[in-house]
């Protein structure tokens, strides 16, 4: 009730000049936060870790829960999208083609290389998550594994190994981690 | 070929003493890593390189990869590792890449520091009149598990450039057979192409572990259909699988492999294809 007064009370004391100016401001200010994001974009290319891409900021599942589903998905080619509110960033909200098909998702990963492991690791979790029986899923699984040792998170990165070994004892991508990880050559001052 | 990547780390004469003791063969090639130097300075000749020396006197090949350590300031061969800070497999940041091919950068101080120590090795094997096969940057691909290969292609190029010219003109060395070495897992990153250095920098091009068409056809479309393309390291290998597809013109089983998957490297060893030491013809 108090918000209708409110309205009423705007219709009544402001003139049709200032709504336009006032609407004016707003898209304004839209554009500049487009405008933002857009030069993200354009800079987002980085082989270390930026300050907001920190292990903290992720909020992942553990290494121990590789499968666990993410209740927030990442929305489509999120550096090309406008940041809104987090509370709008729920899959019920979310227009369904804000979520990446898989194809898209390969692409992206493909795209991302080591570039930016916090966003490949999100997105590959997300990935498997929602494509657990995919033929795929090794190849997400692998992403996993390589985003967190490209963050020098070895011990996850083992464990999630190891589980990877389990779950696909006859990939090539199994085999791959296994000997970069489980069975790699050690160090010089090891043997000498 | 046949070939056997020694355990550099413990025991490297294992690897080839197991085919004899096994009945076969010795393998037409032995695999090393410079990674291992042998707690000695970078100065010094490692025994990687005399046993490599002295399997080519036994009639064989030699083929060479480098772990390197990432280049960083004030790094030699020395502190080359595999995993930890500044290893073979550690993440470079945004800058690590282009400053270690630009001079009067610290990075590019370390990076020629570990290129004098191969140029160390290498150059005692030129003066024993021995070729090498070097597997220089290995495993490459987008996204790649080593430091060289998790920047762009025009990045990995550049660095294979600026290695190729160190070596061969700055170090003037002349006896070396440039093995690019992909990673066999083309199918899990974007395309590899971009990380080709071009055939005038290159002698030979393939794989590593797909021993199957698909690898084969990768890179066969990259490096076009007159380079030799090589499965340069190995798991188990089936060499009668190869023809007339993908005829892979060489194999290196990986340090310990052999042991794991002695049944399929004992009937590769005696595949009619395979070339064995003993036939390797004389190239003193």
């Amino acid at each position: 009730m108090a918000n209708c007064e409110a309205k009423l009370v705007v219709r009544e004391t402001v003139s049709k000049p200032a709504i336009l100016l006032v609407l004016g401001v707003v898209v304004l200010a839209l554009a500049v936060v487009f405008g933002v994001f857009a030069h993200d974009d354009e800079g987002g290319k980085h082989l270390a870790p930026t300050p907001h891409d920190t292990e903290e900021s992720i909020r992942e599942p553990t290494p121990s829960a590789p499968t666990a589903v993410i209740t927030e998905p990442l929305s489509a080619w999120p550096a090309l999208v406008p940041k809104v509110a987090p509370e709008l960033q729920t899959p019920e909200v979310l227009p369904a083609q804000a979520r990446l098909d898989e194809a898209t998702m390969v692409a992206r990963l493909h795209e991302l290389a080591a570039s930016d492991p916090p966003q490949s690791l999100k997105l590959a979790r997300e990935a498997l998550a929602r494509f657990p029986d995919s033929p795929r899923a090794p190849e997400f699984e692998w992403n996993v594994v390589k985003a967190l040792a490209n963050m020098d998170r070895y011990r996850e990165a083992e464990e999630e190994a190891r589980g990877m070994l389990e779950k696909y004892p006859d990939s090539p991508l199994s085999v791959d981690v296994d000997r970069h990880l489980l069975h790699r050559p050690p160090n010089p001052s090891r043997v000498q | 070929m046949s070939g056997q990547q020694e355990t550099s780390w413990a025991n490297p004469a294992g690897d080839i003493t197991w085919y004899a003791t096994n009945g076969l063969k010795d393998p037409a090639i032995l695999g090393g890593d410079f990674l291992y130097h042998d707690s000695g300075p970078c100065t010094a000749v490692t025994s990687t390189t005399t046993r490599a020396i002295a399997y080519w006197n036994a009639g064989g090949l030699t083929m060479i990869r480098y772990h390197m350590g990432m280049p960083s300031a004030g790094l030699t061969c020395a502190d080359d590792c595999y995993t930890g800070t500044n290893c073979a497999e550690s993440t470079p940041d945004a800058t690590t890449l282009d400053n270690a091919v630009t001079a009067g950068t610290a990075e590019n101080t370390s990076l020629n520091s570990k290129l004098d120590y191969v140029a160390v090795q290498i150059g005692a094997m030129q003066s024993a009149n021995v070729a090498v096969i070097f597997a220089l940057f290995h495993e490459a691909q987008p996204n790649g598990w080593f430091w060289w290969s998790k920047g762009t292609g025009a990045q990995y190029v550049a660095l294979w450039k600026y290695a190729f010219d160190y070596l061969t003109t700055t170090k003037g060395l002349n006896n070396i057979i440039w093995l690019m070495p992909y990673s066999g897992l083309t199918g899990v990153s974007a395309p590899i192409a971009p990380y080709f250095p071009g055939k005038s920098l290159v002698d030979l091009s393939g794989p590593d572990y797909s021993d199957n068409v698909t690898a084969f056809d990768d890179v066969k479309t990259v490096v076009g259909t007159t380079m030799p393309i090589p499965l340069h390291e190995s798991s188990a290998v089936n060499p009668a699988s190869w023809f007339p597809s993908s005829p892979f013109v060489l194999w290196n089983i990986w340090a310990g492999y052999e042991d794991n998957a002695a049944a399929t490297v004992k009937t590769a060893m005696t595949d009619s294809h395979t070339i064995t030491r003993d036939m390797v013809p004389n190239l003193k």
